[in-house]
């Protein structure tokens, strides 16, 4: 063969060759991975006392706000509770104390209680017929019953499992996917109260999904805080007593007023699109929502941002944050025992791509979870 | 003929001329299709991935195809710009992937954006050094 013909070839070749590899180093090898045992620091996390310093400077506005005239300060187990905020409380402390049953009750594929977590998952359907939703609400007697967990236990970029695999493994009750932080490079993510990466999000191609990165941080207090990312070091943040942080956003609500605008979306997606999303809200220290909807299917179209942020206010949420969506959305429920009884399902209709159309139903695997677990 | 410049075979280069016109087509094609699945989420570097092989391929070639020109890069120098060509193309096409795809890889990007640079100017350094050099050459034989 001639020069003519073999040249092309091997520059044919090559060419193919990288950009096969660089397709792979995107989505499929996994990098910079590390086992983290994230359930072994936990009764260490809350036993040690944060500093005086972080104490009287608390993360969150002290704007006083009263959601609802009737609300009032409950009082609750968390460490700390600050008495300027009054956050909304429909029920008595009797009420209250009477939702944790003695024995855990698993009940009806959607109804779990026991001396320590209480959640109730409700179905609903949008006012104009469009799409369904599912609401979790949750209250707990300690935020170590709110807890995070990674596909594999193993922290790094193309680390994924599903939903259903991570909660069973580490006997959750109920699980929500988290923000995929694997599919960034940068933003922070600090789980059980350990820093896995502290980096700050950056651009990375043409417009920066995160610009403006939001973050989530979940108080050992049982508060949720709204923060960016160049305003504070994840150090910082830990130093104030940061259970939890969650770089994916945006925040839909603070301090008890919708922050997300009619036109907002994530990353570069059309704005006011509708699609799944899963959101996890505050309504006050140690009683949250989880809420998901379905989307991208012929019976669901999904909603935008801003109709989410309405959902969660009507729900009362101090402060409520988006996670990762789209086809990442799912919730499940197990029985918390690690081997999933036939009451264990898929709360919603996670979907991810285009087949749904036809009834297709396929948990996307993603980075981490946010759970409610016993143990 | 040299590795670096040759004698212009119009026929040949006609069809170089139509294929980047195919190619470029095909990207289009590609992206549109691309972006009805993407469930609303919009990408600048698909949507446009097809104006790299219209630029640099169709336009290229069209002024390599149709102007007098009796000199035009040899088999190397040529392999060299279209693989530079193909990489710019791919790497707007993976951004596209990555911005839809909500994901991140800046390493890779970066190394796509290197080796563009290198294999373009490297093919009309070539390209370049035979029409200084090699034309003589060329011509005798």
């Amino acid at each position: 063969m001639n020069k003519k013909i073999i040249i092309p070839i091997i520059f044919a070749l090559v060419g193919t060759s990288f950009v096969s590899y660089s397709f792979l180093d995107t989505f499929i090898i996994p990098k910079n991975t590390r086992k983290v045992n994230l359930n072994s620091n936990i009764d260490d996390f809350f036993n040690t006392p944060v500093s005086s310093s972080s104490i009287s400077e608390p993360p969150f506005s002290s704007n006083s706000i009263t959601p609802n005239p009737s609300s009032s300060t409950i009082s609750s187990s968390a460490e700390e509770v600050k008495p300027q905020i009054q956050y909304y409380e429909d029920k008595s402390e009797e009420e209250i104390n009477a939702l944790f049953t003695k024995e855990v009750v698993f009940r009806e594929r959607e109804h779990y209680s026991s001396p320590n977590i209480y959640i109730d998952i409700t179905t609903h359907r949008d006012l104009e017929d469009t799409t369904t939703y599912y609401i979790a609400d949750i209250r707990i007697k300690h935020l170590k019953y709110l807890k995070t967990a990674l596909a594999k236990d193993t922290f790094g970029e193309n680390v994924v499992e599903k939903t259903s695999e991570i909660c069973k493994r580490n006997k959750g009750i109920l699980a929500i996917n988290g923000d995929y932080y694997g599919a960034q490079e940068a933003g922070y993510v600090l789980r059980n109260g350990e820093i896995l990466r502290s980096t700050v999000s950056k651009s990375n191609v043409g417009e920066n999904p995160r610009k403006n990165p939001e973050d989530l941080a979940i108080y050992r207090d049982g508060t949720f805080e709204i923060f960016n990312e160049h305003d504070y070091s994840l150090e910082e943040i830990r130093d104030k007593g940061a259970w939890q942080v969650f770089s994916f956003g945006p925040g839909l609500i603070k301090d008890g007023e919708i922050i997300v605008g009619e036109k907002d979306e994530v990353a570069t997606a059309l704005a006011g699109g509708r699609n799944q999303r899963t959101t996890i809200g505050m309504i006050a220290p140690l009683h949250y929502v989880f809420v998901v909807n379905d989307g991208r299917s012929t019976t669901d179209d999904g909603f935008s941002l801003f109709e989410m942020a309405h959902i969660l206010k009507d729900l009362h949420c101090y402060c409520a944050y988006n996670l990762d969506g789209g086809g990442s959305s799912t919730m499940y429920l197990d029985n918390g025992t690690g081997n999933a009884d036939k009451l264990a399902h898929l709360v919603n209709k996670p979907s991810q791509d285009w087949r749904t159309n036809s009834g297709k139903i396929g948990q996307r695997e993603i980075s981490d979870i946010v759970y409610i677990g016993e143990e | 003929m040299t590795l670096f410049i040759s004698e212009k075979n119009k026929k040949a280069y006609l069809y170089r001329f139509f294929a980047y016109l195919g190619i470029t087509a095909f990207i289009a094609l590609f992206g549109f299709v691309y972006e009805q699945f993407s469930h609303g989420v919009n990408s600048n570097y698909m949507w446009f991935a097809w104006f790299y092989p219209l630029f640099c391929g169709v336009g290229v070639y069209a002024i390599l195809c149709f102007l007098p020109i009796i000199f035009v890069p040899g088999v190397l120098a040529e392999c060299c710009y279209n693989l530079g060509v193909a990489l710019l193309t791919t790497r707007s096409i993976m951004m596209g992937v990555l911005e839809i795809y909500g994901k991140t890889n800046d390493r890779m990007v970066l190394i796509y954006l290197i080796l563009f640079i290198i294999f373009i100017t490297l093919g009309v350094l070539l390209y370049a050094y035979g029409l200084i050099f090699l034309r003589k050459k060329v011509t005798k034989e």
